[in-house]
């Protein structure tokens, strides 16, 4: 099979819009709630506890090169250690029944080295690494969202006998902004625009929200943590009147068939990581499963169901034992130790000590909650593996229970601010079109607002990331930016694109002193 | 020929000198032969255990019943480092003698012949397995505050084959001194000295630090300090398990396997590059086939090196500068990577498993097509250029180097029944690459590029010759960085040998390179998916386990490296079920890996064992045998009380950080 990128060279490479900033503050805001006072937060600074520095208890490895996120629990057994290194060679092959559309050919194509995904580096490059989930409001259907009728809920650039869906890329803005005491920033906003639509016309009300894949580490320390302790911290109406809200995301088990609480995915859309795992076999590398049996054509995609229909004999195109063992993999790839830390004083070197200060005393902590105890990790609702087939009933994993972690998130969903315009159809100049090869479809958003809602989740709402191993995702992969869509550059991108909920802990950063904002950036350094 | 003429030996001893098996706790013994006629290889012999007290009379020792007869050759120079001769600089009391250190039968000789009387003395003890041979000779002994001084001492390292020359003999700065026990009898049988019959020479086996010294000193008048006397000294000194199971000394036993078997891959490998180079200059089936067969001779010695992996030692640590870094840093990952990512390297069918997407090279950035076609990216293919395209774009799919590489350049796709890449039915052929893919562009060249596709291939070698030569000078007991912090690592590094066997066997073999190609019925997922040779990787890979634990590895030239063993560790400290379990299931594996093995020569490729049928119940015997050694295996880590896991926590002696 066949690569088929539907990238043609343009002429036209990325075209830059540089828009200048006045105001110290480099965002529109369109702050759903939030104190945008730049007075210091009360939070207090919690003294250092020293499992800070292992941030995934047992589940903590000593790395901090190429290879950091690619470690196993150190507590597994042999056995452990066998399902983990297969479900490692799983995760990074290419399975079989790939297709017929897909985004890219393996997890590790996204998750390079078990890592975040990049963009793009240009327009010419294919998206392989991010995707565009698509989406139609519509009060009338479930979650107020229905998918495409022709491209589904999301868009897959490539196909393997059929022509790949699109192919998207990104136009970048230069935002330039300034920080009170003078220092310059730029910040690129994306642009999302799709040209070459294979199977038709998308929607007029199309939408879409992009996405860069994520980290792997910790998964399974995070699906750990007891529903009650995340559900405690929700505040969904803001009764504590801080200015951050906090909503858990709920979606079906499709095995349980019951709804649980989401937290895997940039909207907290999946309960666990094995229907995360499953999802994305089948959403972004064509692969069915006993959990999504149904590939990824839609009814109106003729091609794809022909191919896919060739290779169909009943059965899922990945056996329970595989996803079992991806989903085992998923579960217990460790977090790294902490860096900056003097061994002699028993705590964090003293520039990392004041950029916790800065953290807590910003507020970053209202939704980056630095910690929490795991319960009793389940083994898979799949069963055990048992070398050819998996066996009821699982044993839960000890390697990933009881452990003291250090996520710094609370799983919840935020308002981050933003706002989208409806998508528009223009040509590569930006002028208006309705029809045509060249005709492209353009989506613009303010702020980190994708304007889809997904589940619980609005427009503006995102679930907190993790920031364990932050310091980490641009030595795993040099081209990895940081937030859903990988826009930032670097994690003070990161910082300077928070808004609504976050906007005035963004403002403290911003009004912090040089040596104070390096410091926070240290103390992120180390995660 | 040789070996069997020393069974024939070991029969008439009896049992005293020779049955003595890897189990038994036993030592050395001494030998004294006289030869028939001048200049005969048949000898009358007499052995004898150590002397524990002075004067050592002549009644310890008993004749040996026959003639037995060394075989030609066996005084001749020649051989390897690990086995070899030397003869005395000069005359001592008249005589020179000629000096042996070789493995024999599983036992190492060490001995010198009086090469006026042909009359051989010195020691034979059950463990071969010494390496890093030395000679010694030294003269002019005094007696010091109880010590021996000697005036001068001469090192020379084994003759090559063009002969023997007092030039070889280096000196020693200096006047060593050795304590005056080393040359008075003492209690036990691992190690000790004997005087021969006439009372002309005392035999001595000692351990003097990490070194085996087997010398041979002749009888001066005594003294109250050397009862037996002392005088010039010549023998050798080699690293050496010694017969007595201590923990120290299976790790020397594990130690000189592990240098063993990786010099094996580099001399093959090396073997390897000299027929890919014949292949490159001059292309034709033949050189072809040579080529494919040196690459197969080649993987022989290395899956047997397999159990080395998995325990932070030099393959997965020993850095470009030959030094010792953290896990990972070592060339495992540029040796023996794959699945390989061919469509990055070279032309593939149109569609084959794994290879559209990031891995093929369209999609790499910064590379066009593949690496062979895109001489504008990359001109010259050296080893350096393509360590450094390995894993391109931090991406672990991207392997471009090592024994893969080498094989997919050789053989090609394995295509499917009907020519078609990917998931298919498969059939019993291997990749059939035609020899003239590396013909001369405009004389004859397939496929385009060939002259590219040559450099390649010899990089890909140069890159693996110097990577298995790193790995085994690490292990070299004669100064290989990693070698003493090993043989030091007392239960750390017992440990390191357990969890490499279980980690090796379960994780690695039953899961990633057989439970997965089983279960997602993936050619792509084969170990040697191009040349169909993964019935061996398997058998190879459980024989490198089973070695570990026996102690044992059978060199390419047919020599035997052994001695104390983590089994013979257990049984000495009465764990006997425990070492039998574990026996069992090795040979129970080895049953079941066999049957893989078999069917694979009878025409039934691995790839297509795989592949639903009769065969699979075959895979699936010879995986559960792998994952039935795990329990055995976690009996063994608690009998012996060793670490394994995180082995970098416990320990100073290696260094993890």
């Amino acid at each position: 099979m066949r690569l088929i990128p539907r990238t043609r060279r343009r002429t036209a490479g990325v075209r830059r819009r540089v828009a200048f900033l006045l105001a110290s503050v480099c965002l529109t805001s369109i702050a759903a709630c939030g104190d945008a006072s730049s007075t210091r937060s009360t939070a207090v600074v919690p003294p250092v506890d020293p499992s800070e520095r292992s941030p995934g208890g047992a589940v903590t490895v000593d790395r901090d090169d190429a290879k950091a996120f690619s470690q196993s629990a150190p507590a597994l057994d042999f056995t452990g250690e066998a399902n983990f290194k297969s479900g490692n060679l799983l995760f990074r092959g290419t399975p079989g029944g790939l297709g017929p559309l897909f985004n890219t050919q393996s997890c590790q194509g996204c998750h390079n080295q078990d890592g975040r995904g990049s963009p793009p580096a240009s327009a010419d490059e294919p998206m392989i690494s991010m995707l565009l989930h698509l989406g139609i409001e519509d009060a009338a259907a479930p979650g107020g969202v229905r998918p495409d009728p022709i491209y589904g809920d999301q868009l897959q650039p490539f196909g393997e006998g059929v022509p790949g869906e699109a192919s998207p890329f990104i136009v970048v803005d230069e935002l330039h902004g300034t920080y009170p005491d003078g220092d310059a920033y730029v910040l690129h906003r994306p642009t999302y625009v799709i040209r070459d639509a294979s199977y038709g016309a998308f929607d007029p009300d199309i939408a879409w929200s992009p996405r860069v894949a994520p980290g792997m580490i910790g998964l399974g320390l995070l699906e750990a943590v007891p529903e009650g302790d995340i559900l405690a911290r929700a505040d969904p109406d803001d009764t504590d009147r801080d200015g951050i809200s906090g909503r858990p995301n709920f979606a079906d088990d499709v095995l349980l068939g019951e709804r649980r609480l989401g937290r895997f995915g940039v909207k907290a859309t999946q309960p666990s990581v094995l229907q995360q795992a499953a999802g994305a076999y089948r959403g972004d590398v064509g692969v069915t499963s006993s959990i999504y049996p149904t590939g990824p054509c839609t009814e109106l995609q003729e091609a794809c169901l022909e191919r896919a229909a060739r290779d169909d004999d009943g059965a899922p195109e990945l056996a329970d034992v595989q996803l079992a063992l991806v989903e085992f993999y998923s579960r217990h790839l460790a977090v790294p130790l902490r860096r900056g830390w003097d061994e002699t004083a028993g705590t964090f070197m003293a520039d990392v000590l004041r950029g916790r200060e800065v953290f807590h005393e910003s507020g970053c902590a209202g939704c980056h909650v630095p910690s929490f105890r795991t319960g009793i990790a389940a083994g898979s609702l799949l069963g055990d593996v048992e070398l050819f087939e998996v066996v009821q009933p699982a044993t839960p994993l000890p390697a990933l229970s009881g452990q003291t972690i250090w996520p710094y998130t609370d799983l919840l969903l935020h308002d981050m601010g933003g706002a989208c315009a409806p998508t528009a159809r223009e040509t590569a100049d930006g002028a208006p079109c309705s029809t045509g090869a060249d005709c492209f479809w353009v989506r613009r958003c303010e702020g980190l607002a994708d304007g889809l809602a997904q589940g619980e989740a609005s427009g503006t709402e995102w679930r907190t990331p993790p920031l364990w191993g932050l310091g980490l995702v641009q030595v795993v992969n040099p081209r990895a930016g940081f937030l859903h869509d990988g826009r930032a550059r670097s994690v003070e991108e990161a910082i300077l694109w928070h808004d609504g909920e976050a906007r005035a802990a963004r403002e403290r950063f911003v009004r912090a002193t040089r040596a104070d904002r390096a410091a926070l950036l240290a103390f992120l350094g180390t995660m | 020929m040789q070996r069997t003429i020393f069974r024939s030996l070991a029969t008439t001893a009896g049992v005293l000198l020779f049955a003595v098996g890897a189990h038994a706790q036993s030592g050395v013994q001494f030998l004294h032969c006289v030869p028939t006629a001048q200049g005969a290889l048949t000898y009358q012999c007499a052995i004898a255990a150590p002397c524990t007290a002075a004067p050592c009379p002549a009644s310890q020792w008993q004749p040996i019943a026959g003639t037995p007869t060394l075989p030609a050759g066996f005084f001749a120079p020649g051989g390897t480092r690990e086995s070899a001769i030397q003869r005395t600089p000069v005359a001592i009391a008249g005589a020179t003698y000629t000096l042996v250190n070789k493995d024999v039968g599983g036992q190492r000789w060490a001995i010198v012949q009086n090469e006026a009387d042909g009359i051989v003395t010195g020691n034979v003890f059950p463990t071969a397995g010494g390496s890093g041979v030395q000679f010694l000779y030294c003269a002019d002994a005094s007696e010091s505050s109880g010590s021996a001084v000697f005036g001068s001492c001469f090192l020379a390292a084994p003759c090559d084959s063009t002969g023997c020359g007092a030039d070889d003999w280096q000196s020693i700065a200096g006047s060593p001194e050795v304590a005056a026990s080393f040359f008075t009898p003492a209690a036990g049988r691992a190690s000790g000295l004997q005087l021969t019959p006439t009372g002309d020479e005392i035999l001595i086996s000692k351990d003097l630090g990490a070194q085996r010294w087997t010398i041979t000193t002749l009888a001066q008048p005594a003294s109250s300090a050397f009862p037996l006397g002392i005088g010039p000294v010549f023998g050798n000194i080699f690293e050496a398990p010694s017969g007595e199971v201590t923990v120290e000394n299976v790790l020397r036993t594990n130690a000189a396997i592990a240098f063993a078997v990786y010099s094996d891959a580099a001399s093959t490998a090396s073997a390897l590059h000299d027929a890919l180079h014949e292949f490159v200059d001059a292309p034709s089936p033949e050189t072809h086939a040579a080529a494919k067969a040196a690459w197969i001779a080649a993987r022989e010695p290395y899956q047997q090196s397999e159990a080395f992996r998995f325990q932070a030692g030099p393959i997965d640590a020993v850095r470009e500068d030959g030094t010792m870094g953290e896990d990972g840093e070592g060339p495992e990952g540029r040796i023996n990577p794959w699945p390989l990512g061919e469509a990055l390297i070279d032309y593939v069918a149109p569609a084959v498993d794994g290879n559209a997407g990031p891995e093929s090279g369209g999609s790499v950035p910064g590379v066009d097509g593949n690496i062979i076609a895109d001489a504008e990216h990359f001109p010259i293919l050296s080893p350096a250029v393509l360590a450094g395209l390995n894993e391109i774009g931090g991406d672990e799919r991207n392997v471009a180097t090592g024994y893969h590489a080498i094989e997919f350049l050789l053989w090609g796709q394995d295509l499917n029944a009907d020519g078609t890449p990917g998931f298919g039915n498969r059939d019993a052929t291997a990749g059939e690459r035609p020899y003239t893919d590396y013909l001369p562009e405009g004389g004859g060249c397939t496929n385009g590029n060939c002259a590219r596709r040559g450099q390649y291939l010899l990089a890909a070698a140069d890159l693996l010759v110097e990577d298995l030569e790193r790995v085994a000078a690490a292990w070299n007991p004669d100064g290989g960085v990693y070698h003493p912090a090993f043989v030091g690592g007392d239960k750390i590094a017992l440990g390191k040998i357990l969890e490499g066997m279980g980690r090796l066997g379960f994780g690695e073999l039953a899961g990633e390179r057989m439970n997965i190609a089983l279960v997602a019925n993936s050619q792509e997922d084969e170990h040697s998916c191009f040349s169909d040779n993964t019935h061996r990787d398997i058998l190879l890979d459980a024989l490198s386990i089973q070695n570990a634990y026996l102690g044992r590895y059978t060199r390419i030239d047919g020599t035997l490296v052994s001695g104390p063993s983590p089994d013979a560790l257990l049984r000495a400290q009465g764990d006997t079920a425990v070492a039998d379990a574990m026996t069992a299931a090795l040979e129970l594996t080895m049953s079941k890996v066999a049957v893989i093995d078999a069917r694979a020569k009878g025409g039934v490729p691995f790839d297509v064992q795989v592949q639903e049928g009769i065969d699979q119940p075959d895979i699936q015997a010879a995986i559960r045998a792998l994952r039935d050694q795990i329990p055995p295996l976690e009996a063994v880590i608690d009998a012996l009380d060793v670490i394994t896991g995180d082995l970098c926590q416990d320990t100073e002696e290696f260094e993890c950080d």
